[in-house]
């Protein structure tokens, strides 16, 4: 176990160093550097601002200060926002974000779940039709298109909920729905077809033969089995998350990680860009590590040293 | 004295998209208490599904019980409903699946697996069922079994796992035990001890077992009686002795020369040419027909089953009155030629 | 009773009984469950229609796609102007139809190129197996720990929004998942008992890759690279939606919705029409994506 452990922590750090050399490199790629965009800037104010952000270093020169300052936990400042550093920008936005993430997965996944597990039972019956069918249309509709739309209809004609902006709980509705639709689809699809392949196999005829009632048969004996692939959405399902609250907060005009995330694309402004890459990269590995560990728990058969060499 | 279960024109049907196929057709037998009945033919030819319909357990759709009658304890188990069924499964009626390897649930530990019978039916708490599920393990014979009960199934080889299926079949003690091709995933090695277990079991505690098997050796070494199946009927049903002393059916006759005997001394083994029909389009007449090296013109039309004996039964047209030849002088003419 | 009747018939294995029904070939099954999927045939169709209106629509419009006319500005549908027109008092059903060309055709390019790409890296990694196999795949493994929306992302902001540029960076990142498969299908494939069977009787490896490994991989390989085409639509909608689309006066579905989406208080119909394109086309891919997987899946053949 804490072989796997340090084997894991190993080259989680080794697939961060990876990232940010490449997006640090990435953005250092882009022609002309990060304030040829703004107009008129006489050649000295621009030489003054290269200095001040050191940008008249030697490439190795600035990347190795950015690497020690990561080290350090400082991702530098923004190039458009004078007076803010992007870690300013991921401590205004992220607790949004991370609120609203958690509502959209407490969203997805109970429901998700109690969708895949009925329409399992009622296999090829209309239930499993509707559930389906809803869950189709669930990973065809992108979020931004749901969006529009629930603000239209809950926020402009039937004025149930606030369009935009983020001042409690009625806020996060419509919001969290936009977020959660695909991955909940998704997840009551994945338990639909584990539970269906669970429910044939041999195991469950002997639960059968024991004499175990249909309520127990699901509980005890299927549905941990079926929520094996469940579990393995998890890490994918955060990614969508994630990069789906790039569009719902600008949409919905959410002060969230996501939000300024675009806006720093709209500005092209880079330092902002790299660092929010770098976080949410950080995080998501983070996360699947997490969830590699708890997917031991659900599955006996899996053991971590064997895992790790594979 | 009473049979404990009595089987009466059971029929079988699956609903393909090819069609209807007649898994099982018009069987018929009894169980008496602590007998032993041996179930034998191809692949495919209605035994399995026989033992799944006793059980209750035919996977609906596509396939359902179209007529019969299963009376266990004078109680019909075709009309019964589900909640009723549950509590004779695996307490009264039991089984063991050919398949030890996929038959235990992976995530669950083998303990809880077992233990779980007697929290069902005999409503233990779950520490004292646990206790019952050491006992049971030490019953068929697995050593340290307060470790094991621990154990997940993929820790343990597949000969220990049909003996945590023999456990789990018998924890409750019922009066019948199925046991669907036992051996047939297991080693050489490994079978001859299940079955001796199988044996030991059901004289220690006088369950009545309905062995399916395609392997003759075994049911004369255990069974008193044998049903020979073909393309979902019984072709040929008699005490054990009778039918290996004085078999009836071609094919029966066939399946014994197809099993190698310590008395033969040289030659080779024979085997039926051919294949068993698809249900899906059965023959009209007799099934075995196609392959039967005595069939005659009115093998066309279905044979009625005949008994030899008082219970020795056999549906071959060799053994109608009108027949000119009888199953036993053609089967002598063929040895000796 | 007649004695006719019980004259011996001559023994005669009759072989038609050897044969239980008629075999139908794999794919023959295939086509026959597809078939009987009335959701993935409906998306055929649906795909099919959108197709020819794609290529043929915008010949048939009286209006191109990028003449501005602000006196018919933010119109209502109507008998002239079907969708409506925008806020430049452009015809929105022929942006729409435009549109259609474009976003059809990043799906189509997308999942053309990732196919290849994809099925080559794959492949190599697949059949050499050993370090070279490890590398290749540690490679995708490092890559696939961070959302590939995100690569597309950064891509586009260095490699500035255009046509072209999407192209390039769903290329760039959406082989990995075809990759991959590839590389499962080879490597599960060379260890079953029917190709170690085609190796004993002296195979050669050209002959068990084009006999058996291309066959028995090309069912997943199709329902990958069907299921990769509304995923590019997506990305790209995605990328214009914050505005990292093709560049104006060029139009996808994605930016037609994008456009949409700010006046979506007063016209409502701007939106309505680009969205109801994109998700009926994704529903219809998805759907024929299903319909494959529910045919091609050998576990459920019965």
């Amino acid at each position: 176990m804490l072989q796997y452990v340090s084997k894991r922590a190993l080259s989680m750090v080794l697939v961060l160093y990876i990232v940010i050399t490449a997006t640090f490199l990435l953005m250092h790629s882009i022609p002309g550097g990060p304030f040829t965009t703004e107009k008129q800037l006489t050649p000295e104010v621009l030489r003054n601002i290269n200095a001040r952000y050191h940008l008249d270093d030697p490439l190795w020169k600035q990347y190795i200060d950015y690497m020690g300052n990561i080290l350090k936990f400082d991702l530098g400042p923004s190039f458009k926002y004078q007076d803010r550093t992007v870690n300013n920008i991921i401590a205004d936005g992220f607790p949004v974000s991370i609120q609203l993430g958690t509502f959209a997965v407490l969203l997805a996944v109970p429901f998700g779940i109690s969708a895949g597990i009925l329409a399992s039972l009622r296999h090829n019956r209309p239930l499993d039709y509707i559930v389906m069918s809803s869950s189709t249309l669930g990973i065809s509709i992108p979020s931004f298109i749901l969006a529009s739309f629930l603000i239209y209809f809950f926020a402009f004609k039937i004025k149930l909920f606030p369009a935009a902006m983020w001042n409690g709980f009625s806020y996060m509705i419509l919001p969290g729905i936009s977020l959660a639709a695909l991955p909940m689809a998704v997840v009551a699809r994945l338990t639909r077809s584990g539970m269906l392949e669970v429910l044939s196999q041999d195991f469950i005829r002997t639960a059968k033969a024991k004499g175990v009632g249909k309520g127990l048969i699901i509980y005890r004996h299927a549905l941990k089995n079926s929520l094996i692939p469940v579990v393995t959405y998890v890490g994918p399902m955060t990614a969508g998350i994630l990069t789906g609250s790039f569009v719902v907060e600008s949409i919905f005009n959410i002060p969230g990680l996501g939000r300024y995330f675009v806006t720093s694309i709209y500005n092209r402004d880079y330092t902002v860009i790299l660092g929010i890459t770098i976080f949410y990269s950080a995080l998501i590995v983070i996360f699947n590590f997490l969830v590699d560990i708890a997917y031991v728990f659900l599955d006996p058969r899996i053991s971590l040293d064997k895992k790790g060499d594979s | 004295m009473q049979p404990i279960l009595s089987v009466e024109n059971l029929k079988v049907i699956f609903n393909t998209y090819a069609g209807t196929v007649q898994a099982v057709n018009d069987v018929s037998f009894t169980l008496h208490e602590g007998e032993t009945i041996g179930i034998v033919g191809e692949s495919g030819c209605g035994k399995s599904v026989t033992s799944s319909a006793i059980m209750g357990l035919i996977p609906s759709p596509p396939g359902r019980i179209a007529s019969g009658r299963i009376l266990f304890e004078g109680r019909d188990l075709v009309t019964m409903d589900e909640k009723s069924l549950q509590k004779i499964r695996g307490n009264q009626i039991s089984m063991i699946f050919q398949d030890p390897m996929t038959s235990l649930n992976p995530v669950l530990t083998v303990g809880l697996q077992l233990a779980e019978s007697f929290m069902l039916h005999q409503k233990l708490p779950k520490k004292k069922a646990m206790e019952k599920a050491v006992e049971m393990l030490k019953l068929v014979g697995i050593p340290a079994p307060e470790t094991r009960i621990r154990q997940y199934p993929h820790q343990m080889s597949g000969g220990m796992r049909q003996r945590v299926m023999i456990a789990m079949a018998l924890a409750c003690n019922p009066q019948i035990l199925i046991a669907d091709e036992p051996t047939t995933a297991l080693d050489v090695t490994v079978q001859a001890q299940i079955m001796e277990l199988i044996k030991k079991l059901n004289t220690e505690l006088s369950t009545a077992v309905i062995l399916i098997t395609h392997d003759l050796g075994v049911v004369a070494g255990m069974c008193s009686r044998v049903l020979v199946m073909y393309a979902g009927r019984v072709v040929e049903s008699a005490p054990v002795n009778e039918f290996y002393a004085n078999p009836q059916h071609p094919y029966s006759w066939g399946l014994l020369k197809s099993l190698p005997r310590p008395d033969m001394k040289s030659g080779t083994l024979e085997s039926i040419a051919g294949q068993p029909p698809d249900l899906l389009a059965p023959p009209s007449g007799c099934a075995f027909m196609p392959r039967c090296r005595f069939a005659m013109e009115v093998c066309k039309q279905p044979p009625a089953p005949i008994k030899v004996t008082e219970d020795h039964m056999c549906r071959c047209w060799l053994l109608d009155k009108a027949s000119p030849h009888t199953p036993v002088t053609l089967f002598k003419e063929c040895e000796t030629a | 009773m007649n004695t006719e009747l019980f004259k011996r018939v001559d023994f005669q294995l009759d072989a038609s009984y050897d044969i239980g029904r008629p075999s139908t070939t794999y794919w023959q099954d295939v086509w026959r469950r597809l078939n009987k999927n009335k959701l993935s045939i409906l998306g055929l169709i649906i795909i099919s229609f959108v197709a020819i209106a794609a290529i043929a629509g915008p010949f048939f419009t009286a209006y191109s796609y990028s003449d501005q006319n602000l006196q018919i500005a933010n119109q209502s549908p109507s008998a002239v102007h079907w969708f409506g027109t925008d806020n430049l008092g452009r015809d929105l059903l022929t942006r729409v139809l435009y549109g259609a060309r474009i976003s059809l055709s990043i799906g189509i390019v997308a999942s053309m190129s990732t196919m290849i790409i994809g099925v080559l890296y794959g492949g190599i990694a697949g059949l050499s197996g050993g370090r070279v196999d490890t590398i290749m795949m540690r490679i995708i493994d490092i890559v696939w720990s961070i959302p590939f929306l995100l690569y597309v992302i950064l891509l586009m902001v260095v490699l500035q929004p255009g046509l072209m540029n999407i192209f390039i960076a769903l290329t760039l990142v959406y082989w990995m998942p075809m990759a991959r498969l590839v590389r499962g299908q080879i490597l599960s494939l060379r260890e079953l008992e029917y190709v170690l069977a085609a190796k004993l009787v002296g195979a050669s490896s050209w002959r068990i890759i084009i006999k058996h490994l291309i066959p028995n991989s090309f069912g997943p390989i199709l329902i990958t690279a069907t299921l990769t085409i509304p995923e590019a639509i997506f990305s790209e909608a995605f990328l214009s939606y914050i505005g990292l689309g093709v560049s104006a006066p060029m139009a996808s579905w994605g930016v037609l919705a994008s456009e949409g989406a700010t006046s979506l208080r007063s016209y409502p119909f701007q939106l309505f029409f680009p969205a109801a394109a994109i998700c009926i086309t994704m529903l219809s891919f998805n759907f024929i994506g299903d319909g494959l997987r529910d045919a091609l899946d050998p576990r459920m053949r019965k």
